[in-house]
């Protein structure tokens, strides 16, 4: 078992797509806990992370990465049935104005595949869509999207909408496309990213914080 | 005053010295800015952006003529179809898809299925795109044959200002269509599952665009092209794909138009830092390098400074949000470091629709400062 299993990691961290999927049947057939296999994979998944770190693996890669998980995830626990269950702890979407989903989807797979729970509105999302998913949930992170210049208004209102509400800092907004460190400021989100592995990263590391301070104070 | 047939003479000298990478008298200014000409003139993006391709090019000029004194324009006109031409996507307008005063977005879509990889090797392109511009495109064909009609005409209304239309046309590889009409993460995934297949696709098509480039130049007799790259940027890549599915096809259609005697735009946006040294395997002062501000343009100069002339790359955000001050120092920081020799300055990609018209003019001028 544990021989196959670690053939499982290598073959996702290898891109090996049809190698990846045939040791999976395999160790269902032999009723292999599902739990594992899927842990397996995520090593895997952890192991394309670091090679992309290194600068060694690309967002094609990534993507292939994360199609090897849902076909893993559709195997194992049938279509459509998250893994993660509970609240989303990140809300995202393309913000009004703009229709360009690429690099959302593709940040959404990645950050599925490292097991965060993604709740997806979609492209030409208006400032109050933001808001109401934001108040009905409570997640910790919204992320903006935006590739076109004129993105940067409709993320501005949005941040500003939830300062009105007292919506944060609970919740943290990260603001992702064509953007940099002027653009922040512009609309006040907390942080900015171009990188979808980065932003995954992100979103983990203010998960973490956030439960690190919730055991500090006992919440 | 100068007669607008020497002005004309003059700009397109000191853009081809910058090509040659000799220094001109100063360093030229070849911006480009379609919605930014519509928003500055006050028309609406609806109205600018598609079926009336005389009307957009006299706004284009209307707008750029008002802005300072410009050596040259990337494109000569506009019409939002064309990209549907280089993308093979549809394109969601302003006023129809969108509301009035939005930007002309392409639509990420499936409408090409693997097993038209086949269809393409076995009918070839031509036959293969007349069937998707006609059945999958809306009849894309009569819709932009206005605009192509207008070229020549567009052309020439900004040589007799003296300024030089200087890449109007686009081409680009097999990547690009292929990347576009299968959707990029459907594309990403072929390069994985049927790789073979996609690059004998490839070397079917690739002939074809290589002709269609040549016959361009030739038929409309351009100083420039512009060789475009988005979705094939070294950023998404690893390089063994990106040796076998991107290179050797730019490397083909620049050699071409160098044949030609035209100059090959490399208009590449997204990050190209990773594999810059490839270019030098492109003729030597014969090609521009126009970053959109993704790549790091100062280690373009690093590498390519003794190459091949660089074009860019004010960003859109910078043009969008920050101070004519904070403009004018980098194209500053421009010109001194990536300049004076070998330089072309311009915006990164195109001037976005919500640019400050002020921080447009503080660039223009940086040239004559």
């Amino acid at each position: 078992m544990a021989i196959s299993h670690s053939l499982i990691t290598s073959a996702v961290s290898r891109l090996q797509e049809a190698k990846a999927l045939e040791l999976v049947k395999e160790a269902m057939t032999r009723d292999q806990d599902h739990f594992l296999i899927l842990e397996e994979v995520r090593a895997g998944l952890d192991a394309v992370g670091e090679i992309y770190n290194q600068g060694n693996y690309f967002l094609a890669d990534l993507i292939m990465a994360a199609e090897i998980f849902m076909e893993v995830q559709e195997l194992v626990v049938g279509a459509n049935i998250p893994v993660e269950p509970g609240p989303p702890q990140v809300i995202i979407g393309t913000v009004e104005t703009d229709i360009h989903d690429i690099g959302k989807n593709i940040t959404i797979a990645t950050m599925r595949s490292c097991g965060l729970r993604v709740l997806d509105l979609g492209v030409n999302v208006p400032p109050r869509v933001f808001l109401k998913s934001v108040q009905d949930t409570r997640a910790p992170i919204l992320c903006l999207s935006g590739l076109i210049s004129q993105s940067y208004d409709t993320m501005k209102k949005t941040v500003r909408l939830l300062d009105r509400d007292s919506l944060r800092p609970a919740t943290k907004v990260i603001i992702g496309g064509l953007v940099n460190e002027e653009v922040r400021k512009y609309t006040g989100a907390d942080r900015w990213v171009k990188d979808c592995a980065v932003g995954t990263a992100l979103c983990k590391e203010i998960l973490s914080s956030n439960s690190r301070s919730c055991q500090m104070t006992g919440s | 005053m100068a007669q607008a047939s020497d002005l004309y003479d003059e700009r397109l000298q000191r853009i081809k010295t910058a090509v040659a990478l000799a220094k001109p008298d100063r360093v030229p200014c070849v911006p480009l800015g379609d919605s930014f000409a519509a928003k500055l003139v006050g028309e609406k993006l609806s109205v600018f952006c598609t079926g009336r391709p005389e009307a957009a090019y006299k706004t284009m000029i209307r707008a750029f003529t008002s802005l300072g004194e410009i050596d040259g324009i990337q494109h000569a006109g506009f019409d939002a179809n064309m990209l549907s031409t280089i993308w093979l996507s549809k394109v969601r307008m302003p006023g129809v898809d969108l509301p009035e005063d939005n930007l002309w977005q392409v639509e990420e879509q499936e409408l090409m299925k693997p097993e038209d990889y086949d269809v393409i090797i076995k009918d070839g392109w031509q036959k293969f795109t007349d069937d998707f511009w006609l059945n999958k495109l809306d009849n894309l064909g009569a819709r932009v044959q206005p605009f192509f009609a207008s070229m020549p005409a567009a052309m020439q209304a900004w040589k007799d200002l003296g300024i030089v239309p200087f890449s109007p046309v686009i081409v680009t590889i097999p990547y690009e269509y292929f990347c576009g009409a299968r959707s990029m993460r459907e594309f990403i995934k072929d390069l994985y599952r049927r790789p073979d297949k996609v690059q004998e696709a490839m070397d079917v098509v690739m002939p074809v665009l290589v002709e269609q480039a040549r016959q361009l130049a030739r038929g409309l007799n351009l100083h420039g092209l512009w060789v475009g790259g988005w979705r094939s940027a070294s950023e998404f890549l690893s390089r063994p794909l990106w040796e076998r599915f991107v290179f050797p096809y730019y490397k083909q259609i620049v050699e071409a138009l160098v044949d030609e005697g035209a100059i090959p735009v490399l208009h590449w946006d997204s990050n190209w830092t990773r594999d810059l040294e490839y270019l030098l395997q492109f003729p030597k002062a014969k090609c521009v390098f126009s970053p959109d501000g993704a790549t790091d343009i100062f280690k373009a100069k690093e590498v390519l400074g003794d190459h091949m002339c660089i074009m860019g790359d004010v960003p859109a955000e910078m043009l969008a949000l920050a101070t004519p001050e904070k403009v004018t120092e980098y194209c500053k920081r421009l010109i001194s470091e990536i300049g004076p020799s070998g330089f072309i300055l311009a915006q990164g990609c195109d001037i976005p629709p919500n640019a400050k018209p002020e921080n447009v003019r503080a660039m223009i001028a940086s040239v004559h400062q």
